[in-house]
This record gives C-alpha cells, structure tokens and sequence, in this order.
C-alpha cells in the first residue's frame, strides 16, 4: 500500500489546467512539457499566420531583394524581395497542416488494422499485416513520388501519400503492443465478466496498448514535416509561390553566398518544428506510464 | 439438482501437431453455497478445468468432449453472445495475480461500475452508489476516496478485494476462484478467504470452485475437495473425511509431505518423482509409477471409479471390492 495514504482526492484529475497542474507536468517530463509548448506555439503561429506576419506572403518589393535583416524586414528578404519571416510563418502552415494530416491518417487507418490483427491474430492478422509489410519495403520517398506523380502535385495527394507510407508503420507498433495487451489478466478477466470482443478492444486493449503509438506518431509527424521540405526542395510538393519550408531552402539555394538568411531561416525553422515534435514524443514515454498518473 | 455439475470434461492441447490431454473425464457437482476445492501440483490441469468451465481456452486447446451443466443449461458449446450473458453474472472469475486483474488505466471504481453498467443497465448515479456499498462490503476503507484510486495505488489484499468487489457486483451463481490467494500474505489470505465465505456462499448462496495447492487453504474454508493428479480426478469428497482418512495414494503421499509442527526435525516427507508431462502420461493408471502401492494391472489398465460412501469416490484398484 504504498501510496494510498498519501492519494488526495482526485477531483483536480478532471479540473481546467492550473498553474500547479502545469507543474507537476513539467516536473513529470520537462522534455514532454517544452516539446508540447514548442508545438502548440508553433500552431498557434501557423493557424492565425496572416495575425502575426508583418506582410502578406507573396507581397513583392523588388527594392528591397535580398536584403539582409532589417527593422522593416526583420529575417530579411528573398530574391523577389518577399519577407522571409512572413513566408516562413506561412511556410508553417503547411508544415503542420502535413505533419498533423498525414499522422493522422497513418495513426486511425494503422492503429484499427493493427488492433484486428493483434486482436484475432491468425488468418486475420495474416491478412493485414502481409500486405503492410509490402507497403513497408517501399521507400517512403518512392512511393510519394510515384503517388505525386500518378494523381498530381497538391497538398491533399501530399498529406495522403505520407499517411500512407505511415500506415504499415503504426499497424506494426499497435499490433505489437496489442500482443502484449491482449495476453494480461485483466483483458482474460474483462472477457470472464462477459465483455464483447468490440469493448475488449476499444476499452481495454486501445487505451492500454496506445501509449508507444502515440510516441511513434509525435516522432513521425517531425519526419512528415522533413518530408515535405524535401518533396518540395526537388519539386514534387509545394509548388511556387506557395511559401513551404522545403520550398524556400530549395530557392535560396541560387543565392546561399549573397543571402545566407534566405536557407538559414527556413533551415532553422524546420529544425524547431521537428525538435518540437521529438521532445514531445520522448516525454510522452514518461508522462503516459499510466503508474505515474494521479502522483 | 446441482448448481453446476460437470460430466466427462476433456480439454486437449495441440502440441507440435497433435492434441494432447491436458484434463480427462473429470466429472464433479456444485452444490448451491458449497465451496469446492480443487487440488493437486502445477501443472496437473486446475487451471485448465477452469477455464474450460468459461470456455475460455486459449487459441491452441480445446474442450474435446464433455458436459458443463449450471442447473438445467448446457454451457459448452452454446456460441459467443449467449456466453456473454452468462459470464459476470452467473459465472463469475477471480484470478491468482490481483495486481495484474485490475485493467491500470481506470480507477478501480470504473471497473466496479463497468460490470454493474453493462449487465444490470443501472445509470451512472445507482452504479456508483452501488460500488461503494460494494468496497464497504469488502472492506475497502474510506470508499469514497479510493474510488478514484487507480490499481497500482493499491497492494495485492486491497486488489482482490475489489477483484471480489467485480466478481460479486451482480450476484453470480458461480464463483471460480483460481488460486485466489496464492500471490498474498497468510493474514491477508484469511481475510479474503473469509469474506469469499461470508459475502457468497452465506450471503448469496453461491457456489465456489476454488482451485489452490495449498491444503492448508482447503482444510480452512472448502466443504468438499477433489484432488486432481495428472489431469484426473483421483479421489472426491467431504474435507473432513478426506484430511483424516485419505484413500487414494496421492492423496496419501500429498497429505504426508505437510509438514507439521509435531514431527521432530529431519528430512520432510516428498513424493518421489515428478509430474508426467503432456506427452508422457503413462498409461492405466497415471500415478502409478510414483505409487507406493503399485500393481502389475496399474500400469495395463485404468483404475475403476469407487463409490465409498455417498459422498466419496476414489479412482484406484486398492479400493475394488
């Protein structure tokens, strides 16, 4: 009885967020608690975009090309003399529209074929994951392209092509974890008090095997925004004047001698987002160990 | 009529290809409030009787033939959904490790009022009045503040309590008890053992199956006991009669290797040998190369089932005529 006598009673659990709350977090993870300020900075950024940018991202003044930072330019300028600050909270934008849409994706098409499989097992787990692991020897980048190619360049096919590449990749992590769920006392003890295989799965096994998906799909969504800058640096993602992260790294290139702000900046920017994303994901091992909930 | 009664139960395993035994042709009742212990080592298939009675088998094993009857219902063999209605309400389950039968993402209040939600439809309000009454019965302290605890807050005792809490929320019919008390400490064992006897078998009338190895256990609380060797029931009948008088030569030897207070120190009795795996069950009678009565017909054939009195059967030849 370790910690009975020192449980308060837990009706903070389910209370709005409070200063003590927001501590005990930090204190649980600092890395979980910095990563998921970073990332809900960042989409507060890119979601209220035209709120925060001093210009509008295609805005062009040729007198002011390329030049370096400024009080009027604070990150300077591009060739076309666009404000690279604007572009770069813009290019955010579609960032996090990638990285949460393809995640998302991936994480609700891979984690129900990877709680069947590991639920049934057998034939049904044979079914589903034979497939995933043709889907998994694909390159990644390959099978973007191929599917940029087929269907054409826009945001949409983008978002859908990593969340396809995500699939096999959350159905492998989910039906691992749903293996070792499956196998505890307490799922064997919620089907003797006769609960239906659909309950087992989505009370017991989902809530108790999710915790290394979610980890998985905070890493990933950093890789999907690194995907998308490099789909667009070779011209496969974003297409011009559309500000993309990749896209401006890709068009600063030409000018990375004169103008170095024009690659560091969205260089920079894109590091953040997937740092953002990394911490949150190794914080989350610790604060979602369900043993250290309620301390 | 008996609450449960079970006739001619085989449950098999498939091991590299082929089914193998793993319970053979055990038959026994349960009366209504009776406490049924069942005995024998690891591995001699307790377990498996179990949960064959819940028909929840694993993947690989099967009941191969055999009758489970609670009152006037066939149980096995009658499909997923009417199951579903059966278990936590008629037949309830508690299991050897309380810890790890508790699902740690909800409170165990949750868990109490899942099963109260799910089977007796009661709304949010009744089920959690209802779950308190429950941890006040099975002496939870402070109910109300423990209610939002989650599993891991709570040692082993505390776990079973609210284990028991679930398993006798709606009243079941049947309790299987599978090694209830193996994983707690002596005091705490007595506890639970006798809240088992006061809240079901007295307060509700249930009927216990409780699978142990300790006899201790079954000297404590069983009405009856079977002792199982080797996948079979080789003697039944009433715990009295059977600690002070055993016939079969299992029981003999398992009862000889307690080791008591008043024998003088030395080398404590054992019964030489081990278990016979799966594969390797010898055939007439299983005991018999560890049997210190052993006959040439032992090993040719299987030992004749013999009535000694109403209430006690042995399963050796020792007993014929």
């Amino acid at each position: 009885m370790t910690t009975v006598a020192k449980t308060t009673p837990n009706s903070q659990r389910r209370s709005y967020p409070s200063v003590q709350s927001l501590r005990a977090w930090f204190a649980a993870s600092p890395s979980a608690f910095v990563g998921g300020t970073l990332i809900i900075l960042l989409l507060i950024i890119a979601f209220s975009a035209p709120l925060f940018a001093p210009y509008t991202p295609e805005e062009m003044d040729f007198a002011a090309a390329l030049t370096g930072p400024s009080p009027t330019h604070w990150l300077g300028t591009d060739n076309f003399g666009r404000d690279v600050l604007t572009r770069v909270v813009f290019g955010y934008r579609i960032s996090m529209a990638v990285a949460l849409g393809s995640v998302g994706v991936g994480l609700i098409v891979g984690v129900t074929l990877g709680l069947l499989a590991g639920y049934f097992g057998g034939i049904i787990d044979n079914l589903i994951m034979r497939p995933m692991d043709v889907l998994m020897a694909f390159p990644a980048i390959v099978l973007v392209v191929a599917l940029t190619g087929f269907v054409g360049r826009n945001l949409s096919i983008m978002i859908l092509a990593i969340g396809i590449v995500y699939v096999p990749i959350f159905a492998r992590v989910m039906r691992g974890a749903t293996l070792e769920i499956v196998g505890q006392l307490y799922v064997e003890g919620a089907r003797a008090r006769g609960a239906s295989p659909l309950r087992l799965m989505l009370i017991h096994v989902l809530p108790n095997a999710i915790a290394p998906v979610l980890i998985q799909a905070s890493a990933l969504m950093g890789i999907a925004i690194l995907l998308e800058s490099g789909l667009s640096f070779i011209g496969l993602g974003t297409q011009p004047p559309d500000p993309s992260l990749g896209l401006m790294l890709s068009e600063g290139r030409q000018f990375m001698t004169d103008a170095p702000w024009m690659v560091i900046v969205p260089g920079v920017a894109i590091s953040i987002a997937v740092l953002g994303f990394n911490l949150l994901g190794n914080g989350l091992q610790d604060t979602l160990n369900p043993s250290r909930k309620g301390q | 009529m008996s609450l449960l009664s079970v006739r001619n139960l085989t449950t098999e395993f498939r091991v590299g290809g082929q089914w193998l035994a793993a319970v053979s042709n055990v038959s026994f009742d349960l009366q209504p409030g009776e406490i049924l212990g069942l005995v024998g080592e690891s591995g001699c298939g307790k377990s498996t009787t179990a949960y064959s009675l819940m028909e929840l088998l694993p993947s690989n094993a099967r009941v191969a033939n055999g009758e489970v009857w609670l009152r006037d219902t066939q149980l096995l063999g009658m499909g997923e959904s009417r199951w579903r209605d059966i278990r936590g309400t008629q037949l309830a389950m508690i299991f050897q490790d309380p810890m790890t039968a508790l699902d740690p993402v909800f409170t165990v209040g949750d868990q109490v009022m899942e099963t109260l939600r799910e089977h007796l439809g009661l709304s949010h309000k009744d089920a959690r009045a209802r779950t308190l009454a429950l941890f006040r019965q099975v002496g939870i302290p402070a109910p109300e503040q423990r209610f939002n605890a989650y599993p891991h807050q709570f040692s082993g005792g505390m776990s079973q309590r609210i284990a028991l809490a679930i398993a006798i929320s709606c009243h079941p019919h049947v309790l299987i008890a599978d090694e209830p008390t193996t994983a707690l400490d002596v005091t705490i064992q007595a506890q639970i053992l006798r809240l088992i006897r006061r809240l079901l078998v007295e307060g509700q009338g249930t009927g216990v199956l409780l699978i142990t190895h300790d006899l201790g256990v079954v000297a404590q609380v069983c009405d009856r006991v079977a002792v199982m060797y080797a996948g079979e029931i080789v003697e039944i009948g009433d715990v009295q009669s059977i600690f002070s008088d055993p016939r079969h030569p299992y029981t003999q030897a398992l009862l000889n290797s307690l080791p008591s207070r008043q024998v003088e120190p030395g080398q404590l009795a054992n019964i030489q040998g081990y278990v016979p795996g799966l594969a390797s069950r010898p055939s007439g009678c299983r005991f018999n190369p560890r049997c210190a009565h052993a006959k040439p017909i032992c090993s040719k054939q299987p030992p004749p089932r013999i009535q000694l009195s109403p209430e006690r059967e042995v399963a050796c030849v020792l007993y014929n005529e």
